[in-house]
């Protein structure tokens, strides 16, 4: 039977191989058989095989004595399936060697023996537990489970205790009361090396992977009060950096895994949710969404208490099998499924607060009014209606706290969800729905809402051969903000504006006071998502350890944006005659298959795990845009029906696909040698003809020298100890569909009473894929029997021939072209990562993780570098995140006025001759410190950030230069005044041709002042919770009753020079501090 | 059992096929539904009249670009006719000739004038390559494309000074440009103006009778201003007479409201304003209504004008908010609403009229130079000038010019700058002028991308 398994499956994969006719696979020649037989003799049914096929019987008549006739009617049946019909309830069984097929008597009737135990033992997932050790307690019996975590035990008494112990489950004692089979469900170890960690097309463990992985489990993101998952995921990862570009509810945040591999564009990771590719930029209209969320961010509309677990995949060995999407590394997010056990409800419900987390101190009116008096005087002029309507035409006793204004409310957050899980050893589920409000810190009733439901089932067939999982997440995303952020006015209102409204209740425009803030205010932007993920994976066992899978995904991503802009909210100055509209409708649809079939081998000393497979990938992203004014009254903004001019504008739709074949080979040694071999051929539609198909690869191994026995006992301290390495190369495809295609877009408005065309694009027709080199050396150590685990990497990413929109001077009709740049760029980095459980008893447990990542980037080499584009912004062996600037050399005691350094001795300040400072926006370092602390009932987590950073101050995102109609920080109070002040701040100014600010604007364009200290210590999060005790829950007939608090952003150290050292920027929101508290039953 | 082997069989089919099948198929996607491949553009008379066609609909569909409103406003703002009242950064640098390289409007400019050199280069590449384009279209975009490209260049050139030339569609040319020779930039000028002439019809059937699309008078006007700007009087003088020449076509109106009317006697050539809820970007945008919320003219302008000037009558008009009088050009009376009725103008005959004037008065053809003189000053109700001698009518013609073409696509501020009166003329009320503020600055951003370019001095 084994040899020709054995044999099969040689010829198998031989056949896959060198591709032979698919019958050959599963149907050997000469091994079918037709049989039509009643009440036959077993020695008659032998004849009847024998002259059907090749294979010969042995045994004796002795053998056949007590045979039972057997009847049977098969056509074209394997030889076993033959034999299995017939030797059931035989006296006999048989054995196959070669082509003989052996007979060999039973000793005794094993159907009926109840002292056997025929048993299963799977893990709480579900999942088989392979290896483990199953005794009975009290005597020399053992055993251990299959690759279907079956076991037998022969002889066994009634009430014995079975022990079942295994490397990633918690022992377990079961006494057995003679149940046929018998499940077992063991407890996953919390040993961290031994947590499950999601890998591409597959699982590891920690310890055990050869690459370099991080994980986010369901906990940490679920304990946190944010509505994108990725507001919960900073500071937990090293080397992952994430940063929240605005506190705007649906807001974009930046992704980057192991730094900016591409100098220009196309740095987001991969992501996969369940098996399929999800989007990593929004499809939102860039002109409706960039001044409001950023752009948005397509993760926000997923509900973060629907992850199981986030991985995040950093170095070559774990993304080379993603091929050409991996180069930015992946995230890999798994969604909660049903556990195997009682069935479950569980609801929480949690309300609370948020404000922004960090503000500015402005200048109030008097010390406004001060500073454009200063700045005439220092002008030698006299304010006039066109320069100065704020001291002329404004009461100047008014004053207003823009800040607490537009941007200090509180918002309201809510949060409920309920879900209901379970199920038994074959069938698991789970049903959850949530339901997620939160308002807006702005005047006026903004909201997001979201209402996610998802659904999950496993089941797999009682013989343990087919399984399938289904997950489905379905997202409605509802988010209604104003059409702008009201940030930018707190720096642009002078803080002695005219009231926002007129003595009739009408905006006040009068006097010159065009912006308005509340104006703007009664244009809303209203951006409605809905977001389906489903995937089906089944799999099917062959034969022992011979899987084929099939993963089949759909993702569907709607979105609708809305913007109203009523008549009445603007100027009557701009003499519109009717509001306009713009609607924006989005689809994105992806569909993926990918078959694959994997081989498992278990040895004495090794285990391989084979893996081939294959991707179909499409996407079809399509927008339109309609543009809608001439409305007889603002009350019909939304019918597009009652505008007298209806445009269709900005309609795009592209098709991508991408088709790929991949392989991995993964050998284990005893556990102690561990090798992981991945290819991967690539094709994607976003090259042109020739360019199309590449090919990536990755080797990636690990020594576990704490399994060698000189290591045994010689250093007692280290119980864990890993070195592994990983060298491979990845590509990027990230770049805009059809740009190798000369293409021509329709106009927007006809002219001469037909429609025009325009061309999209400079089009090059030659690029190809980015190279992405990656090296990775890690040390992974355990001490104190793995109390304290400790691992540090060392990467070292090179990409070459980048994928760069390459900008171009516009005298070229465009402001960049997709090109494959000839630098070579260098991303490398240590991380590092401590997890301790420093206090673990009955009564109080404190685990504190801590993570650090030192990135560097260098651009190594860049030919003619000199007479590139780049020439004035890149230097070869620093960062490309290099500025070069005019360096400021301070105020002028005499005049007041900035100087720069004169490199060149022309007396003015020449760009790019003068530029001689050089100075980086970079993170030098970041890391955060992660604590669980558990006391009784009670427990406690929160989190600590850190980052150490360089970035552009408040100065930077002025237009106008102190002194001008525009409130400022009290920060320039400390400005030059006198002849001898000795002061970094220069004079007020207003007029654009004083010297002072003819200097303002060097220094806001080149000048090295506007970058400085960015760093900040931040309470990332907390959260903090009481569990009901024992014996009231069961009074209650409760599971769980928990009730907590959690907060984000509570706290900020930081030295900052502007609204907040996370997002930098005087425009756009602040990322909010939010305090909530809730109730959590589990029953 | 059964089942599961043909699904099983299935499966493997699939992934042979997948392997063997159709890899390079799958991938290729072909082009974009709503777009169309460049190769097509170019083989049928619609499309390709449809690619000149978008220039004009990107230019007049943009809330401010070159000669909708841009050139207007930003030159209008460097001489001395606007104040500004905008309170933007960028647009107060025009106004106090205080430009930085980092201007994001002046920027806005270049970018807008090289994005249609771009794609007039690509009409008239595609062109030779093209087959299936009746000769009639092709001579027509031939000539609409060359006679476009020459007003981009002749504005950057005056603007900026010694600009790069563009005439290719390849960005690995056109991205390590250096700046040419205004002389040489004349010489293309002149020659795209010349074909433009040679290729274009010498009436508005192309266009239906709307005198929205350049033709052999347009490119001529052009070739006229451009000889004047050389100040090679003989050619500005012919190319001047032979619009003037042309009575049938185009006539002074009697009526000063109505020359900036659709499809004027007087116009040359317009552009057909196609924003919905507006006529011309001019008139919405400097027509005021209340306290300014970009600019007002200036007092320099009002007291520009003799007394019984109806110029000044019918094309300024005024509001008073608080107290004061805020004026403004209403030479476009539609600040906003439909339908269209009035086109923003490129070129007219009155210039035509000057151009000629002041070429004779250079060649010394003095009564000549009167003569065309007077027909603008007698539309607008003034008598004959009393300049005499060559001198006085050479500065009577530069006055005239002054209030016929006020804040019309710069002519006051190009004026200024190539007679070398803007240092004389606008340093004593500009605090902090500088001789170099006659040119505007190369842009930063080109200076960043283009390591072969040079600031003007001064910045």
């Amino acid at each position: 039977m084994r040899l020709l398994a054995y044999h099969k499956l040689l010829c198998t994969v031989g056949t896959i191989l060198i591709l032979c006719k698919t019958e050959h696979l599963f149907a050997q020649q000469g091994d079918l058989v037709t049989l039509n037989l009643e009440n036959a003799s077993l020695q008659k049914i032998f004849s009847a095989i024998e002259a059907q096929t090749f294979y010969r019987f042995v045994f004796t008549n002795e053998q056949l004595k007590e045979e039972k006739p057997v009847t049977i009617s098969v056509n074209k049946a394997t030889v076993q399936t033959v034999l299995k019909q017939c030797f059931q309830d035989q006296p006999v069984y048989y054995s196959i060697e070669e082509h003989f097929i052996i007979i060999h008597k039973k000793e005794k009737e094993t159907k009926t023996d109840p002292s056997e135990i025929r048993g299963f033992v799977k893990n709480e997932r579900g999942d088989p537990v392979i290896g483990a050790t199953v005794t009975i307690l009290g005597s020399q019996k053992a055993t251990s489970t299959d690759m279907n975590g079956s076991f037998v035990l022969e002889e066994v008494d009634k009430d014995a205790i079975i022990v079942f112990s295994g490397a990633n489950v918690e022992k377990q004692q079961i006494v057995w009361h003679g149940e046929q089979p018998l499940y077992v469900v063991l407890k996953i170890k919390i040993n961290k090396l031994d947590d499950i960690q999601i890998i591409a097309y597959g699982t590891t463990t920690r310890r055990l992977n050869t690459s370099s992985l991080g994980k986010i489990n369901s906990e940490s993101i679920g304990q946190q009060p944010v509505s994108n998952p990725l507001a919960a995921m900073e500071a937990l990862v090293p080397g992952l950096d994430i940063t929240q570009t605005t506190g705007m509810a649906g807001g974009n945040f930046t992704v980057r895994i192991r730094g900016q591999n591409s100098i220009q564009n196309g740095n987001d990771p991969l992501y996969i949710i369940d098996g399929v590719p999800f989007l990593s930029s929004s499809i939102s209209n860039p002109a409706l969404s960039a001044v409001i969320t950023r752009g948005g961010s397509p993760l926000s509309a997923m509900n973060p208490k629907d992850i199981e677990s986030v991985e995040i995949l950093k170095d070559a060995d774990a993304t080379a099998i993603y091929g050409s999407r991996g180069a930015n590394g992946a995230i890999l997010i798994t969604t909660k499924s049903g556990k195997i056990g009682k069935t479950k409800v569980d609801l929480s419900l949690s309300n609370g607060i948020g404000k922004i987390a960090r503000g500015m101190k402005l200048l109030n009116t008097p010390q406004y009014l001060q500073m454009r008096h200063e700045a005439f005087a220092n002008d030698q002029e006299v304010p006039d209606l066109s320069n100065a309507k704020d001291l002329l035409l404004w009461d100047t006793t008014r004053y207003t706290d823009w800040e607490k204004t537009l941007i200090g409310q509180t918002a309201n957050i809510l949060d409920a969800e309920a879900s209901v899980s379970g199920g038994n050893a074959n069938t698991q589920f789970r049903l959850a729905g949530g339901y997620f409000h939160q308002t807006a810190v702005f005047p006026g009733s903004y909201a997001e809402q979201k209402i996610s439901g998802s659904a999950a089932i496993i089941n797999t067939s009682t013989d343990q051969k087919f399984k399938i999982q289904f997950n489905t997440v379905y997202n409605l995303e509802n988010n209604n903000l104003p059409s702008f952020d009201p940030t930018t006015y707190i720096f642009s209102l002078p803080p002695d504006t005219p009231p926002s409204y007129d003595s009739t209740g009408k905006l006040n425009y009068s006097n010159g006071y065009s912006q308005n803030p509340y104006g703007a205010f009664t244009q809303t932007y209203l951006a409605n998502t809905d977001n389906l993920i489903s995937n089906a994976v089944l799999s099917y066992k062959i034969f022992e350890g011979f899987i084929l899978k099939s993963n089949l995904g759909y993702t569907s991503t709607h979105m609708d944006e809305l913007q109203l802009l009523p008549l009445s909210s603007f100027n009557p100055a701009y003499g519109l005659t009717s509001g306009f509209t713009q609607q924006s409708n989005h689809q994105f649809n992806n569909w993926i298959f990918e078959p694959q079939l994997e081989y498992q081998k278990a040895m004495k000393e090794m285990k391989w795990d084979i893996l081939l497979g294959a991707t179909l990938d499409q996407s079809i992203t399509q927008s339109v845009t309609y543009s809608a004014t001439g409305f007889a009254s603002d009350a019909l903004l939304q019918d597009l029906a009652a505008a007298s001019s209806l445009k269709v504008g900005n309609q795009t739709s592209t098709l991508y696909r991408y088709n790929a074949f991949f392989g991995r080979l993964n050998w284990n040694w005893n556990d102690k040698y561990l090798v992981n071999l991945t290819g991967r051929r690539d094709g994607s539609s976003r090259f042109g003809p020739g360019n199309r198909f590449a090919n990536f690869g990755a080797i990636g191994a690990a020594w576990i020298f704490s399994q060698e026995s000189f290591m045994k006992g010689s250093l007692p301290l280290i119980s864990f100890g890993k070195l592994r390495g990983s060298y491979g190369t990845n590509g990027n495809d990230q770049i805009a569909d059809y740009g190798y295609l000369d293409t021509w877009r329709p106009n927007y408005f006809p002219y001469n009473g037909s429609s025009g065309l325009s061309p999209s694009r400079l089009f090059n027709p030659d690029y190809q894929w980015e190279n992405n080199r990656k090296l990775d050396i890690g040390l992974e150590l355990g001490f104190a029997k793995d109390r304290f685990l400790l691992s540090v990497d060392y990467y070292h990413n090179l990409t070459t021939n980048q994928l760069v929109g390459y900008p171009l001077p516009q005298v070229t009709g465009f402001s960049s072209v997709q090109f494959n740049l000839p630098a070579k760029l260098l991303n490398s980095g240590w991380e590092m990562e401590l997890n301790s459980t420093i206090i673990k008893n009955q009564q109080f447990a404190w685990n504190l993780s801590a993570n650090l990542t030192i990135p560097q980037n260098k651009l190594l080499e860049y030919p003619n570098l000199a007479s590139s584009s780049y020439a004035n912004v890149y230097e070869i062996g620093k960062s490309v995140y290099l500025k070069k600037l005019f360096h400021n050399t301070g105020v002028d005691p005499t005049t007041g006025v900035y100087i720069f350094q004169d490199i060149n001795n022309d007396n003015q300040i020449t760009y790019p001759e003068d530029l001689t400072a050089y100075k980086s926006i970079l993170k030098s370092y970041y890391g955060g410190f992660v604590n669980n602390i558990q006391y009784g009932r009670w427990q406690l987590n929160f989190t600590l950030q850190f980052v150490r950073q360089t970035g552009y101050n408040y100065q930077y995102f002025y237009q106008d230069a102190p002194g001008t109609m525009t409130n400022q920080p009290t920060l320039v109070l400390s400005r030059w005044q006198h002849p001898e002040d000795h002061i970094s701040i220069q004079q007020f100014t207003q007029d654009e041709s004083s010297a002072a600010y003819q200097a303002w604007e060097n220094s806001i364009v080149s000048g090295d002042n506007v970058i400085s200290d960015a760093s900040y210590i931040r309470l990332k999060n907390i959260s903090l919770s009481y569990h009901f005790p024992q014996n009231w829950l069961e009074k209650n007939k409760l599971q769980d009753l928990r009730v907590y608090i959690q907060g984000q952003n509570l706290f900020t150290i930081s030295g900052y020079q502007g609204l907040d050292p996370e997002n930098q920027s005087n425009s756009v929101l602040p990322p909010l501090r939010v305090l909530t508290a809730g109730i959590q039953f589990i029953f | 059992m059964k089942k599961t082997k043909v699904f099983i069989r299935i499966l493997f089919l699939g992934i042979w096929m997948l392997i063997f099948g159709s890899c390079e198929k799958f991938v290729d996607i072909g082009a974009p539904n709503t777009m169309l491949v460049g190769s097509s553009v170019f083989t049928s008379d619609q499309t390709a009249t449809a690619a000149m066609t978008g220039i004009y609909s990107n230019m007049m569909g943009s809330y401010s670009s070159l000669l909708n409103e841009q050139i207007s406003l930003y030159c209008g703002l460097s001489a001395d006719e606007f104040i500004d009242y905008s309170g933007l950064s960028d647009q107060k640098q025009f106004f106090e000739n205080a430009l930085t390289a980092g201007n994001n409007l002046s920027y806005g400019l270049w970018k807008n004038a090289y994005s249609y050199i771009y794609q007039t280069n690509a009409i008239l590449e595609s062109l030779k390559q093209s087959n299936g384009i009746s000769f009639g279209v092709q001579k027509e975009l031939e000539g609409e494309a060359k006679c476009f490209r020459a007003i981009c260049n002749f504005y950057l050139l005056n603007l900026y000074g010694d600009i790069p030339l563009a005439v290719s569609t390849s960005y690995q040319i056109n991205d390590t440009l250096s700046r040419s020779s205004s002389g040489f930039i004349y010489q293309q000028i002149i020659a795209d103006c010349k074909d433009a002439q040679n290729l274009l019809k010498d009436d508005y059937s192309f266009s239906g009778g709307e005198r929205v699309r350049p033709n052999h008078f347009a490119a001529t006007a052009l070739l006229a201003r451009v000889y004047l700007f050389m100040r090679d009087w003989k050619d500005a003088e012919a190319e001047a007479d032979s619009i003037i020449g042309r009575p049938d076509l185009f006539t002074l109106t009697a009526d000063l409201n109505q020359v900036f009317l659709a499809n004027s006697s007087e116009s040359i050539w317009q552009m057909e304003p196609v924003q919905p809820g507006i006529n011309t970007r001019e008139g919405n945008i400097f027509i005021l209504n209340s306290f300014p919320n970009s600019v007002a003219l200036s007092d320099s302008v009002l007291t520009a004008f003799e007394t019984n000037d109806n110029r000044r009558t019918s094309w300024i008009d005024s509001v008073i908010v608080g107290g004061q009088t805020y004026y403004f050009p209403f030479k476009y009376k539609i600040k906003s609403g439909s339908p269209v009725t009035e086109y923003c103008m490129v070129f007219r005959l009155s210039e035509l009229y000057l151009i000629r004037a002041e070429a004779r008065a250079q060649l010394g053809n003095l009564s000549g130079a009167t003569d065309d003189l007077n027909q603008i000053r007698n539309r607008a109700g003034l008598a004959n000038t009393t300049a005499l001698s060559q001198n006085e009518i050479i500065n009577a013609i530069q006055q005239e010019r002054r209030v016929e073409l006020f804040t019309e696509d710069g002519m006051r501020w190009l004026d200024l700058v190539r007679t070398g009166q803007a240092t004389a003329v606008l340093s004593p009320f500009k605090t902090g002028w500088k001789t170099t503020d006659t040119l505007y600055p190369i842009p930063l951003g080109e200076l960043q991308n283009d390591s072969h370019l040079t600031q003007n001095p001064g910045y």
